[in-house]
Order: structure tokens, then C-alpha cells, then sequence
């Protein structure tokens, strides 16, 4: 008779034996070694068991583990039906540390913003905001789990959440917050650089927690939306537009490759765009014809056959090395590219190339003159 | 196993058991029967069990999908499924998917009901259980006497609750395969209703 034979034996559970499947015994040796006596013979048992198959130990390790998890979510369960202390919302810092941008006034494309009165803070969040800050331990990392998985605690058990409609409040690893409307759908993609937040589908808050090095973006269709330390929510228009109002702080709002003429939104604002779908892009040498091309990030200049003296000015706005055209008639000359819109010398050594100039430095600035 | 297991097992029920199903269904499709998913899902637990330290893991959930994905490779090699075609095309499109993983992805009501449906498969008697043994921090005997029943009973009223919650989880993946199948390209780590 297998160990787990014996232990389920001793259980009285009808149905052990070496025919119970390995998911089956490992269930019986998680709930002995958590919750039974487990003298010298019982741990003899268990090992034997363990050594006898290496799928017996993975789903001894599967089984502890749904075992701990459904504990803790009781545990957390019961927690939630405890008394709630006075309601303390989490602070966030509303000021922001966006890069400058120019302000750039609304134009024909764009609709005029308009004024909005913030929402109503989500009684979930300040119902839960102080235990979760103020909470210890496994407790603390359990609701936050649970949280992340965007469950209200109260409506695991069948009471009517806290919140009205179909909110859901998920916390993100940095310690924002995002909230999603009925049908919305995030992928978020937390990395060294930047805090990427697609947003797939309905609409999304976001109270965002500052971190000066990781910008927080979420995009929307072919929208972005920039911030860090504010609170905003961003909502899906169509295949590739978006909306943004912004409650507290001020984010940027850009569609797809012209970061560099981002409008600024602050608190109260709304703007929508739709860049409409993006132009084809055209098969380039040794390239496959009709690949689609990878998606554009935040930092891109995009040129569509421009003269290079409005593309300097382009980089100008947004770099504090200025590009200076010491000829004209390298200014006629027309360029096509993606640029980072952060590195003007990469632009100018591309721009001399094409206008048959070459590139000198001087007080500071980046010239191109004609050869 | 004593206080580094206990660590590590803390870690994977926090980290790792929510992303469970999300990886199940993704072995399901990129894999389909090429695999036994039970056993590659038992050797990843097993594998990551057998880390000294988690500290350094940023992105758990990815860390599940790739060591999955080792061993579901590795299980495949030593069949000697030697089946280049399906193996070059299975590792493509990882890399098709690129990376980073997403940390976590959301659908507002989806999620909500697998976690409901998680805790609604819990009977009640485990739960009871539980909340005296856990909550409450009775003893076994203390426990036992509570709910008038022997003591074996209130570890069979677990062991049948643990079963019980496992299973639900694999069967619930099961149906949702047969929707499922043909997803090829499709970016596999996000969890959620796929929109036809």
C-alpha cells in the first residue's frame, strides 16, 4: 500500500489507492503535512513518496500551494466582512514630471476640450485603501493579489459590491491604480524603461504612482497618453482613436509617431482623437512587401517626405541640441524616415547624407552645411 | 522541507497559482496534444519549487509561461517526438509574440468569474473548516469537536475541498480549449474573451 494510500486510509477517504491519480494522492499529502500529525513514520512515508516519481513532486508542490491559496483567500474573505475603518483614500502626488512640451493649440483635427467634473472616488478604494496600506504581511499581499486580479472583496462571497456599476479595480505592481469599466481590457508591461499600458477595449482610469524614471503610457488604438502622478482615464473610440480626460495633474496626448507635437491636457480636460487608419507602409529594399510594419513607440519622429528644414524644426522643439541648416537649399531637400525623436544627431548625419551637405558642431548646435 | 520550501511555496501560492489557468490555456493552444499538460504543468511546479531564492523574479507570470515552456520542450525531446516542423513552429511563434510578457492582463467581469467560480467550487465544508483552522486558530482536536465530527473527517473535508478546487480549475480550461482551438498568431498571454 502507497503511503498516500495509507494516509488516505487513515483519512477514511473512500476512494485512495495507487489508481487515485497523481493530482488526487498529492491533495491527500498536502492536507497531512498542513494539517495532520506528521511524526517520523508519516514524513518517511512522504518522501518515499516523493523520490518514488518526479510528477509526484511537482504535484505535491501544485497541491501545497492551492491549498495555501485557497487559505488565504477565506482568510482574506473573512477579513472583508470585518469592521471598515473611517475611509482614507491613498495619496497620490498630482504634480507631474512630464518633459516639456509645447502647448499647441487646438487645430481642425482636433475637437476643442472640453470641461468635465471628476468622478467619484471608488468607494472600494477608500474602503480598502488604509487596511491594505496599513495592513502587515500576508494579509496585506493576499488583498493585493486579489485585488490585482481585480475581484471586490465583498462580491467574492455574493454581497453586492461596494461600487457602483461594473467597475473593477485592479492594483498594478508600481502601485498604480487602474479601474475598468464594463468590457475593458488592458495588457500592461511593466519594464526598466517605461510603464506600458495597452488599452484593448471600453475605457480605463488610471491613478498613477510617480516614478520619475518609468514614464506611465497607456495607449488606445493609436493614442498615447503620458503621465506620471496624475489621474486620468482613457477610453477606446474606434480601431485606432481615443479619448482622454484628465482629473488631476496633466498628461500628453499624442497620436501615433508625432510625440513631438503632443498636446498637454490638465485637470478637467478632454480631448479626442482618431488618427484614422495609418497609411500603408511601402516595401523597402530587400524588405517582404506587405509586412506589416512593428508597431511605432512613443519616441519617433515620423517624416513623410518633408523638407529637412521643417523636420529640424520638428527636433528643435523637443531637443535642447539645436539643429541648425546653414543652407537652404539643404532645407529644400525632402527626407522620409522614422527618427528617434530624441537623438537629433542620428537625424542630421541621415539628413546630410540626402542633401549631399555635411554635418559640423559649433556653439552647441548641430549645423549642416552644403559640401 | 522546512523554512526556504516554506518561502518558495509561499511565493508560488501568492505568484504563481493565479496565472495557472492562463497558462494551461496557452499550452493548450500552442501545444495542443503534442504534450500531456498535467505533467508539464507538474515538473514546472516541481522546477520552481526547486529554487533557492525568488527575490530576483520580476515577472512572475512570465516566468511560469517560459519554464512551461522549457519543459514542454524538454518533454517533447526525450519522447523523441522528433517532429522538426512542429517543434520549429511552436518555438517561431514564441518568438513571433516577442517580449516582455505582460505583467497581467485584465478583462473587467471575466476574471471577476473565474475567482467567484474559484471560492463558489470551495464547499462549504472545507471552507468552515478553514475559517476555524485558520481564522479562528483552533486546533485539529478543537476543530473537530466544533463541527461534531473525528478528526480525519476535517482533513477529509479538506482533501475533498482541495480536489474539488484543482479540478474545477482543469475542467473549466478544458471547455474553454474547445472554443479555442485554431488561435494560431494569436497573442496567447492575453487572458480574456476573444472577441470574434
Amino acid at each position: 500500500m502507497t503511503g498516500a494510500a495509507r494516509a488516505g486510509r487513515r483519512n477514511g477517504l473512500a476512494s485512495t489507492g495507487p489508481n487515485d491519480s497523481i493530482e488526487d494522492q498529492a491533495a491527500i499529502w498536502a492536507v497531512e503535512a498542513a494539517h495532520g500529525d506528521m511524526t517520523p513514520g508519516n514524513r518517511a512515508d512522504l518522501e518515499r513518496w516523493l523520490e518514488a516519481d518526479r510528477r509526484h513532486r511537482g504535484a505535491y508542490v501544485r497541491a501545497c500551494a492551492w491549498l495555501r491559496a485557497a487559505e488565504e483567500a477565506v482568510m482574506d474573505a473573512h477579513a472583508a466582512r470585518g469592521p471598515v475603518p473611517a475611509g482614507v483614500t491613498p495619496g497620490l502626488a498630482s504634480d507631474n514630471d512630464n518633459d516639456r512640451a509645447d502647448r499647441k493649440q487646438a487645430d481642425g483635427r482636433w475637437q476643442r476640450p472640453a470641461l468635465l467634473s471628476a468622478p467619484p472616488a471608488s468607494r472600494f478604494l477608500r474602503r480598502w485603501g488604509r487596511r491594505i496600506a496599513a495592513g502587515g504581511g500576508a494579509l496585506a499581499a493576499s488583498l493585493a493579489v486579489l485585488m490585482a486580479l481585480g475581484v471586490p472583496l465583498p462580491s467574492l462571497f455574493g454581497t453586492p459590491p461596494a461600487v457602483e456599476g461594473a467597475e473593477q479595480v485592479v492594483r498594478l505592481r508600481d502601485g498604480s491604480v487602474a479601474r475598468l469599466g464594463p468590457d475593458a481590457r488592458i495588457e500592461v508591461a511593466l519594464s526598466d524603461g517605461v510603464r506600458s499600458i495597452t488599452l484593448l477595449n471600453g475605457a480605463a482610469t488610471f491613478e498613477v504612482a510617480r516614478d520619475k524614471a518609468r514614464p506611465f503610457v497607456v495607449r488606445s488604438g493609436d493614442v498615447y497618453a503620458q503621465a506620471t502622478g496624475t489621474v486620468y482615464s482613457v477610453s477606446r473610440v474606434g480601431d485606432t482613436g481615443g479619448t482622454v480626460k484628465v482629473m488631476e495633474g496633466s498628461v500628453l496626448v499624442w497620436p501615433r509617431d508625432e510625440r513631438d507635437q503632443a498636446v498637454r491636457l490638465v485637470a478637467g480636460g478632454t480631448v479626442t482623437l482618431d488618427p484614422g487608419p495609418s497609411p500603408l507602409p511601402a516595401a523597402g529594399p530587400g524588405g517582404q512587401p506587405g509586412r506589416r510594419s512593428p508597431p511605432p513607440d512613443m519616441a519617433r519622429i515620423s517624416l513623410d517626405n518633408v523638407p529637412i528644414a521643417q523636420a529640424a524644426l520638428r527636433f528643435n522643439r523637443v531637443n535642447s541640441t539645436k539643429i541648425v541648416i546653414a543652407d537652404p537649399a539643404i532645407g529644400d531637400v525632402r527626407i522620409i524616415g522614422h527618427y528617434k525623436s530624441n537623438d537629433p544627431e542620428q537625424f542630421a548625419q541621415a539628413a546630410a547624407i540626402i542633401s549631399g551637405g555635411y554635418v559640423e558642431h559649433s556653439n552647441g548646435e548641430i549645423v549642416i552645411r552644403m559640401k | 522541507m522546512g523554512e526556504e520550501c516554506d518561502k518558495v511555496t509561499a511565493w508560488i501560492a501568492r505568484e504563481i497559482v493565479p496565472h495557472e489557468a492562463a497558462v494551461r490555456r496557452w499550452m493548450a493552444r500552442r501545444w495542443g496534444h503534442a504534450v500531456d499538460i498535467e505533467d508539464v504543468i507538474q515538473e514546472a511546479y516541481c522546477r520552481l519549487a526547486g529554487l533557492a531564492s525568488v527575490d530576483h523574479i520580476d515577472n512572475p507570470a512570465g516566468y511560469f509561461h517560459r519554464t512551461a515552456h522549457a519543459v514542454a520542450s524538454d518533454l517533447m525531446r526525450r519522447a523523441g517526438i522528433i517532429n522538426f516542423t512542429l517543434m520549429t513552429q511552436i518555438e517561431w511563434s514564441v518568438v513571433m509574440d516577442g517580449e516582455p510578457l505582460p505583467d497581467r492582463v485584465v478583462e473587467a467581469g471575466q476574471e471577476l468569474e473565474r475567482v467567484r467560480g474559484l471560492m463558489s467550487a470551495l464547499p462549504d465544508a472545507c471552507r468552515r473548516v478553514i475559517e476555524l483552522r485558520r481564522v479562528e486558530g483552533l486546533s485539529r482536536r478543537e476543530t473537530a469537536e466544533r463541527l461534531g465530527v473525528s478528526e480525519n473527517d476535517v482533513k477529509n473535508h479538506l482533501v475533498r475541498g482541495l480536489q474539488k478546487v484543482m479540478k474545477t480549475l482543469a475542467e473549466q480550461d478544458a471547455r474553454m480549449d474547445g472554443d479555442d482551438r485554431g488561435g494560431a498568431g494569436r497573442k496567447a498571454e492575453r487572458i480574456g474573451k476573444h472577441r470574434p
